[in-house]
């Protein structure tokens, strides 16, 4: 039905099962359809609150999760870029639920 | 031989409570998770280097360090998130269930522990003597 979808919010973290590896605060996923194929695409924006730990997102399995209500959003990361010390992005697997 | 990891995964293990209820705590916990609990425990420290322990703490300071998640619901039946204000406002009695539980995890992990490094030198819980030459 859409072509490409953007969700919103104010808080979320990219984490090692418990561990976080660094805080959003002002993060976007962006869901756009692929151009390599069916399916889509999941990426994510993100604006670093606080300190980031640098083993902490070297290790795999990360996952993105961000609350809302009910539970919370949870997508795989499958490659992640520190832009800066405040920016992040990532390509994320279809979301968990 | 595989290769030792030396750095701690983040394992959880779910510990159930009375009346259906349950935590899950880390499986172990890093040195820096523990130092950072110890921190918190230490309180003032004098120029002589008298130490006065943060008594509100003990305890939770290292309830904080192992806690994940809980099953626990407030009085609307709505989830409330680990936190050490939410571990300050349980009863008495919860605060304790959690406590021998806790300890109980730390006292199995230990002796697992120790008996998985006991299973890798391979050795005998004693050492053997050699026999005097006479």
């Amino acid at each position: 039905m859409f072509q490409s979808l953007t969700m919103r919010g104010t808080e979320g973290s990219i984490s090692w099962g418990y561990k976080v590896g660094v805080a959003l605060v002002g993060w976007s996923v962006r869901k756009v359809k692929s151009e390599d194929g069916p399916g889509f695409q999941w990426s994510l924006t993100g604006r670093v609150d606080g300190p980031v730990d640098d083993f902490v997102l070297r290790q795999r399995p990360l996952l993105f999760t961000a609350p809302r209500r009910g539970g919370r959003w949870c997508w795989p990361v499958r490659d992640l870029h520190l832009l800066s010390a405040t920016s992040v992005t990532a390509q994320l697997d279809p979301p968990e639920y | 031989m595989a290769r030792r990891v030396r750095f701690v995964t983040p394992e959880v293990v779910r510990l159930p409570l009375s009346d259906g209820d349950w935590i899950e705590v880390k499986k172990r916990l890093s040195v820096g998770e523990e130092r950072q609990a110890f921190q918190q425990i230490v309180g003032e420290i004098k120029s002589d280097g008298w130490r006065r322990p943060n008594l509100e703490m003990v305890g939770i300071a290292e309830m904080i360090a192992y806690l994940v998640d809980w099953s626990f619901r407030d009085a609307r039946d709505k989830p409330v998130r680990v936190t050490i204000d939410a571990i300050r406002q349980l009863d008495l009695a919860t605060f304790r269930e959690l406590e021998a539980a806790l300890t109980a995890h730390v006292t199995a992990m230990d002796a697992a522990e120790a008996d998985a490094k006991n299973g890798q030198s391979g050795e005998p819980g004693s050492a053997t003597t050699s026999p005097s030459v006479e």
